[in-house]
Formats: structure tokens, C-alpha cells, sequence
């Protein structure tokens, strides 16, 4: 608790002695032991759920590693650079996973972008208002709603079939129709994260001040020209702390990963091969594992933790230092 | 040609760029809409015609779906009533204690939290309460859920108690209101939408949740209310169905889709409603 | 007026008239100003004088719906009609507050007007084009050691400078001041009003402000706007000390605005 009195305007409040804050006689009845006693309750609380919180986080850190252990000990480094995951035989390299994330994380940034940056662009500099500004918000809306399982079957069901068929078109150079795979997971996974990267986008191109675009527009700019001038350099990093959050987003998307890319626990080969990814390897093998092989589980989960957490960290970075915490 | 002429005599081409690009920009936006429609349209096509009264009133081994309703309901309640509290108290502390080092460190830990795979989320409520339980059960697919729902809540909370007007504050104390009257009374009240907001917007979110449920509440066939034991989920039953090669369960999950979508859309309907009237 | 009709003015508006969606901005506007001299356009806040210097160079269509009638010829061309980006060329502009382009060099500031439009020009003719326009502007003395530096690291004063040779940089005919030094401290003001007096030799400049003290310090013609409507117009001398007009007698001795 003393350390709630260190700083701040708020932090003054919270301190306040329980009785300094209830003026008057009341100090010695029954009713202003019962003002205090609800009082301090109520600090406690406050405290006390910070706390939980705070605590939540460390032991989850905790209960991972230690978790990991008997696979830390049993694999060592080489869970890293193995690329045999074999639980049979208590073979644990689990590089084809760690690729396999990062391959359909990569492709579903690259394939958003020109979707999420003409978002941003049209809702915060081309239209702000109007009817066709409110449709646009509304999909977007709706698609950061809809849960990631219906994302997956309709993969499944739609995407698959589709993919199957341009597939076939490719068989004599090599391509194995299959529709799952590292492509179609990375096409559905793009979609998944638009409306992320593109709303934070989108904030950050409002805040460009107008004074700047002004000052371009009356030396005869263009709008593309006040784009490329003002507004992309203004909001460069906004738009790149909205990618890093997009990316920790699309590492740890499980379900719609799991259902089209086909849970092959191989090195991908190529886009259209079939491969796994840390989240579905998870997903598919936790329920009946057990001895190392579930520690080894439990491992990758913590890289996959660690791995979000780092992206994770530096977006918010960004944005904190922008100044407009709260928007994502 | 001197550079000024150059000037003048490049701007007819600029202006071509700029509406070129203008029309890329408004092609690339107005296709993110086709997904949506397909999306929405595949479920509700393929979902509505799966519809039957049968669903709703018996459990998997009556071939409804019954049981995970149930469980869905069941775990997403016990996840609020477990999450609410905490995480809008953490919010109000937060807020309150703005600018002090704990709520520095607090809020990128509550970030950090937010960005961190449900997945991973369902690894920890085994590790806490099916290793020691010996039991898959729903009571830890409810703390998954939990724990997943603490920073989105958090965070709304803090967000909407700081745009409260300090005056507001101020008056109230300046007429001997102790600290929890004013939060209790005066702040969260006035901020009520924003908390509501987060609170939907979190439930939104884990009714629609798979990954954590898979080893943890795990599921069944039967009708459970039980949460120490395995209880089915909505989203888990669809991952099921939607990969079996039988055509029934497969026309389950379409119509399990149906239902789901429904709920979370309307939820999220539900919030921007809120939001709305309160902001008036 | 009659006076000023007698030789080609540089720009000629002729009822031009403004209006927001239902509110009528600008009504029946008709001055014509003459080339290299300074005009001053001054009135109460929202009397229109803002929208009125607008129009020179089409910025008002960047604010949505304004409809706007009327002409404004510059040497016989219609602005409203012209193309908008040849126009702001022709015209140019600096704003209330001093906007430079803060991720540019001083150098790369004063070349804005090219490099925004896609013309690079080359090592030479890029320094030429820097020395003049910022001696033009009375800041090459005190930038030209540090002209690779981000233009951030210079006074309120010196950036407003750098806007002014910003403009100047594509030789407008016509240099829009919209409150320049508004924004400024006094001695800053000065130093603006000083170059204002020195740049009408060679260009026209159209000037709105606030401060009537500077008006009457700098103007060779000066108008008066209320209510969107132009009240009076006439050379410096007689406008500021023997105005014709009652409202802007009142105006001028403080009485309102």
C-alpha cells in the first residue's frame, strides 16, 4: 500500500486515510466505523485485484516452465533445430512447427497489407464520413466479430474446394492438389487480421495534422501526393506498431489455421504443401498426450508465449510513444 | 525547359496518378466486403436450412446439440462472474491511480496479456486445474475463459473511468464523500456504457472461443450442468462435426455455425447499442 | 476603386459569392487588386475574410461543401475554373501557425513544392533554387551552415521564414498570408512584417489579419469585411486614417471585433 502514495494525483485519493476522507463528528459511532470498515474494504479490494492480476501473469510464466521442464531437460536447444517431431519415439524437433508459424504468419501480413493500408487510407483520409464510409466500418466491425471457428469452416467448406480447383490446374508442375495448406491458411488468416491492422491504421492517419496536409495541397499537390508526402511519413510507425500487433495476432491464431492447413507435421515445401503450425500442433496433439510429450507441448507453447509477447511489446511501445494509447 | 515549367507541365500526369490511386485504394476497401458477405451468406444459407427444433431440445446422443449450448451457456457465466469483478476493479485502480509506477507497470502487463494466444491460455487452465483435478472439466474451460477475458475488460473500464470529468469527481468529494462512494456511486455509473461496452465485448469474444476449450472442458455427448465434469461447447462441437466425414454432423455444424453467429453478432450488436444510448 | 482601375489590376474578383450548405459565407464580393503591393484584408472573426483569401487558391474545396460563384481572374485567367493544382502554384500560400514539413531538412523544405509534385531537381539547380529562396526570405544568413538539419530545430520566427520561402521557392505571382504572424512572439512579428515590406517589390501579396497596427504598417490597400459582406477598400493612407465607412470607423477604433 505505500507504495500507492508514491505518485500522482489518484494516487493521492486511494491513500487517503479512511477517516480523512469522511469529514465531521462522525468519527467514533457505530455508522463511521461502519463508513470506514467499507472503506478500507473497498481499497483492499482495488489492491487486492491488481494484484491478482499481476500475480495471474507471473505464475501462468511460471506454471509454463516448470511445466516444460522433463521436454527442456529430455530435448534441450534441439527442439529448436529438430526437425523430426516424432512423440512415438520421444523425438521432439519442433523447427517444422516454428517454421510453419512464421511461413503463415509472413504470407498473411503481406497479403493483408494492401487491403488493410487502402482500409486505413479510405476511412481516414479519402472518406471519414458518409454511407459508404459506415458500410466499410460495419464490415470491418462484423469481421473482427465473427470467431475464429466459423472463419475455419468456412475455410473449410468454401476456400478449400476453391483452392483445390486452381490446384489441379497446376498438377504438371509439381503441385499436389490437396487445398489444405500453408496458402489457404495464410489467405484465410490475412482476412482474420484486416480489420486489426487497418483499424490502428486507420486511427493513426486521422492524427496527421491537418496544417501539414494543407501546407502540401497549397504547393499543388495531389492527394496521392499528400498521401505519400504528409500522411504515410506522419503515420509510418502507427501503421508498423498495427502490423506487429496483426503479426502476434496471426502466430497465435489456432482454429482457422487448424482446419485448412492440413496438420502435416513436416516441413512445408512450398506454398501449396501441407505443414502445422505451433497453435495447431497444440491444438491437435494436447488433448492425448502425456509424459515428455506433453511437456514438449507445453514448451512450444511457452516459445509461442514468448515469441507474441515480444511483438507484442514492441507494438505497444510504438503506439504508448505515439501517444494514443487506447485506440486497439 | 526551365524547372518551373517542368513543374507545371508534370502536374497533369500527377493528377492521373492520384485518381489511379484513388481507385486502387476504393477497389482494395470495397473488397474486404466479399468475404464478409460470402461468409455471413454460406452460414446462414447452409445454416438456416439445417435448422430443426430437435437441435435445441436434445443432447448429441438425441443428434441435438443441446449439451454444448448448455455448456457454452454455463462456462461463459462462470467466466464472467469470475472475471468481471477483478478485472473492472483492476480497471477503476488503474484509472484512479493513473500516473503512479504500479499502474505504469500494470498496463503493459495488461497488454502483454491481451496479446497472448488463447491456445496458450487453455495449456495453463490444464496445468492449474485438469492436472490437479485429474479431470478434464468445465470449471477449467470457465477459468480459460476467465483469464482471457480480464484484460479486454480491463482495459474498457480504464479507458472509459479517465474520460469521467475530474469536476464531477471533485464535487462529490468536496461534500465529504468518502472514496468508494464516489467511485461506486458517481464514477462508475457515469462510465457505465464504457464498462458495459468491454464486459459484452469480452463475452463476445469467449463465446466464440475453441482453442482453450479443446483440453480442458474437452466435451461429451451428454447433457451436463456439472462443471467438474467434461462439458461440450458450441465452438469445440462445430471443430468436431465440421472435419467428420459423416453428412449429418456435418449439417450439425452448419447449423451449429448458424446459431453461434447469431449470438456473437448480436452481442456485438448489442454493445454499439450501448454504447450509443449512454453516450446520450 | 476608381483610383485603382487605372492600371491592369493583378487579380480581379467579380461577385464572387460563398455559401456553406444553407449559410451564405461571401456575397456579392468585387475588388481587384493591383500587381506588387501589399494588401491587407482585416475584419472581425467569421466575417469571411479567411474563406475569402481561400478561394485564391481553391483550398476552400478542400473543406467539403462550399459553393462558390462568381470569378476571380488572375491576369485575365479564371481561377475558379482553372485546374486547382496549376492555380496554387501560381498562388501561394502560409498559414496561421508555421507548418514546415517537420521529417525534412531546411534545404528539402524550401524544395517541398518540387518534391512534392514529383521533380527532382538537380545538385545545382537545387542550390540555386535554396540560396534564393531563402535570401528572398531573409533566413539564408541565419540556416545556410545547417541547411541538411530537420527544420523542427528553428524558432517559431524562423519557421514561419521558411514557409514564406517555401512558397516563394516556385515564384508564385501572388503570396497568400493568412495571419502569419499570429502565431508569433514580437520581435518574430517584426522581423515577418519587415520581409512582407521587402517581398512587395517583387510580388503581390494578399494579407489577412488580426492586428490592425500591423495592417497599417505594411498596407498599400487595405479592405474591410463584415458579415461576408466587403465594406471598404482602399489605399493604406487614407483607409486606416480617414475611412469612408461608419463600420469601419466603429472597427478600427475598437468599438467591436
Amino acid at each position: 500500500m505505500a507504495n500507492l502514495s508514491s505518485k500522482g494525483a489518484g494516487a493521492e485519493t486511494l491513500l487517503a486515510s479512511p477517516g480523512a476522507s469522511a469529514p465531521g463528528g462522525l468519527g467514533k459511532s457505530a455508522r463511521g466505523f461502519l463508513a470506514r470498515t467499507a472503506e478500507r474494504g473497498f481499497r483492499s479490494s482495488l489492491i487486492f485485484s491488481v494484484v491478482l492480476v499481476f500475480a495471474v501473469i507471473v505464475a501462468m510464466m511460471f506454471s509454463l516452465t516448470m511445466f516444460s521442464l522433463p521436454a527442456i531437460q529430455h530435448t534441450g536447444w534441439s527442439i529448436f533445430t529438430g526437425t523430426n517431431w516424432d512423440p512415438a519415439n520421444d523425438q521432439f524437433g519442433a523447427l517444422p512447427f516454428i517454421v510453419g508459424t512464421i511461413l503463415t504468419s509472413v504470407l498473411a501480413l503481406i497479403i493483408s497489407f494492401p487491403f488493410s493500408l487502402s482500409i486505413a487510407l479510405f476511412l481516414g483520409e479519402y472518406q471519414r464520413s458518409g454511407w459508404l464510409a459506415s458500410l466499410l466500418t460495419t464490415a470491418i466491425e462484423l469481421l473482427a466479430g465473427i470467431p475464429s471457428i466459423i472463419y475455419g469452416a468456412f475455410g473449410l467448406f468454401v476456400m478449400v474446394p476453391l483452392m483445390q480447383q486452381w490446384e489441379l490446374t497446376m498438377v504438371s508442375s509439381g503441385v499436389i492438389p490437396l487445398g489444405v495448406g500453408i496458402l489457404t491458411a495464410s489467405i484465410l488468416l490475412a482476412i482474420m487480421i484486416i480489420p486489426y491492422s487497418a483499424s490502428l491504421a486507420r486511427e493513426v492517419i486521422r492524427l496527421t495534422p491537418q496544417d501539414l496536409k494543407e501546407a502540401a495541397y497549397a504547393m499543388g499537390g495531389s492527394r496521392f501526393a499528400v498521401i505519400r508526402f504528409v500522411t504515410l511519413p506522419y503515420s509510418f510507425s502507427g501503421i508498423f506498431a498495427g502490423q506487429l500487433l496483426a503479426f502476434g495476432r496471426a502466430l497465435g491464431e489456432t482454429m482457422a489455421v487448424a482446419m485448412v492447413i492440413g496438420n502435416q507435421n513436416i516441413m512445408p515445401e512450398g506454398l501449396f504443401s501441407a505443414g502445422s503450425t505451433i497453435a495447431t500442433v497444440i491444438a491437435n496433439e494436447y488433448p492425448e498426450a502425456s509424459g515428455v510429450h506433453i511437456a514438449a507441448l507445453t514448451e512450444i507453447g511457452l516459445i509461442l508465449f514468448l515469441i507474441t509477447i515480444v511483438f507484442g511489446f514492441a507494438g505497444r511501445i510504438i503506439i504508448n510513444r505515439m501517444g494514443m494509447r487506447g485506440t486497439a | 525547359m526551365t524547372l518551373r515549367n517542368r513543374l507545371k507541365a508534370r502536374l497533369g500526369f500527377n493528377r492521373v496518378v492520384s485518381s489511379v490511386f484513388t481507385g486502387i485504394v476504393t477497389f482494395f476497401s470495397l473488397l474486404m466486403v466479399v468475404p464478409l458477405v460470402l461468409i455471413l451468406s454460406f452460414i446462414t444459407i447452409k445454416g438456416v436450412t439445417q435448422l430443426h427444433w430437435a437441435l435445441f431440445v436434445s443432447d448429441e446422443r438425441g443428434g441435438g446439440i443441446l449439451n454444448a449450448i448448455v455448456g457454452s451457456g454455463e462456462m461463459v457465466l462462470i467466466a464472467v462472474v469470475l472475471a468481471v469483478p477483478v478485472a473492472v476493479l483492476t480497471g477503476v485502480y488503474l484509472a484512479e491511480a493513473r500516473n503512479s509506477k504500479i499502474a505504469e507497470v500494470m498496463r503493459i502487463t495488461v497488454d502483454v496479456f491481451q496479446g497472448i494466444p488463447s491456445i496458450v491460455l487453455g495449456i495453463i487452465a490444464y496445468v492449474w486445474l485438469v492436472v490437479p483435478l485429474r479431470s478434464f472439466s468445465g470449471l477449467s474451460g470457465a477459468v480459460a475463459l476467465a483469464i482471457m477475458m480480464i484484460p479486454i475488460i480491463i482495459k474498457n473500464t480504464e479507458e472509459s473511468l479517465i474520460l469521467v470529468p475530474a469536476q464531477m469527481k471533485e464535487a462529490a468529494y468536496g461534500l465529504g464523500a468518502p472514496f468508494h462512494k464516489v467511485i461506486l456511486q458517481i464514477v462508475l455509473p457515469a462510465a457505465m456504457s464504457g464498462v458495459l461496452t468491454g464486459i459484452l465485448l469480452a463475452t463476445a469474444r469467449i463465446l466464440g472461443e475453441t482453442a482453450p476449450l479443446l483440453f480442458t472442458s474437452f466435451g461429451g455427448p451428454d447433457l451436463n450442468y456439472n462443471l467438474t465434469r467434461p462439458m461440450e461447447a458450441l465452438p469445440p462441437l462445430i471443430f468436431k462435426y465440421a472435419q467428420s466425414p459423416r453428412d449429418d454432423w456435418v449439417a450439425t455444424a452448419w447449423a451449429s455455425s448458424f446459431v453461434l453467429v447469431v449470438v456473437v453478432l448480436f452481442l456485438n450488436l448489442l454493445t454499439k447499442l450501448v454504447l450509443r444510448r449512454w453516450k446520450h | 476603386m476608381e483610383a485603382l482601375a487605372a492600371e491592369k489590376p493583378i487579380l480581379d474578383v467579380r461577385s464572387l459569392n460563398v455559401v456553406y450548405g444553407e449559410t451564405p459565407a461571401l456575397k456579392e464580393i468585387n475588388i481587384s487588386f493591383a500587381r506588387n503591393s501589399l494588401h491587407s484584408i482585416i475584419g472581425p472573426s467569421g466575417c469571411g475574410k479567411s474563406t475569402f483569401v481561400r478561394c485564391f487558391n481553391r483550398m476552400h474545396e478542400l473543406q467539403g461543401e462550399a459553393k462558390v460563384t462568381g470569378q476571380i481572374l488572375l491576369d485575365g485567367d479564371d481561377i475558379l475554373t482553372d485546374d486547382p493544382f496549376s492555380v496554387r502554384l501560381r498562388i501561394g500560400m502560409v498559414f496561421q501557425r508555421p507548418n514546415p514539413f517537420p521529417s525534412l531538412s531546411i534545404a528539402d523544405n524550401v524544395l517541398s513544392g518540387f518534391l512534392i509534385n514529383g521533380i527532382r531537381p538537380k545538385k545545382d539547380e537545387a542550390d540555386a533554387i535554396v540560396e534564393t529562396a531563402l535570401r528572398k526570405a531573409s533566413l539564408w544568413d541565419e540556416v545556410k551552415d545547417k541547411l541538411k538539419k530537420r527544420s523542427m530545430f528553428l524558432s517559431g520566427g524562423q519557421q514561419q521564414r521558411l514557409c514564406i520561402a517555401r512558397a516563394l521557392a516556385v515564384e508564385p505571382e501572388v503570396l497568400l498570408l493568412d495571419e502569419p504572424t499570429s502565431a508569433l512572439d514580437p520581435i518574430s512579428t517584426g522581423s515577418i512584417e519587415e520581409l512582407m515590406l521587402e517581398l512587395k517589390k517583387s510580388v503581390t501579396i494578399v494579407l489577412v489579419t488580426h492586428n490592425l497596427s500591423q495592417a497599417g504598417r505594411v498596407s498599400d490597400y487595405a479592405a474591410f469585411f463584415l458579415l461576408g459582406e466587403l465594406i471598404e477598400y482602399g489605399s493604406g493612407s487614407t483607409f486606416f486614417i480617414n475611412p469612408k465607412d461608419s463600420r469601419t470607423d466603429a472597427y478600427l477604433a475598437g468599438r467591436f471585433g
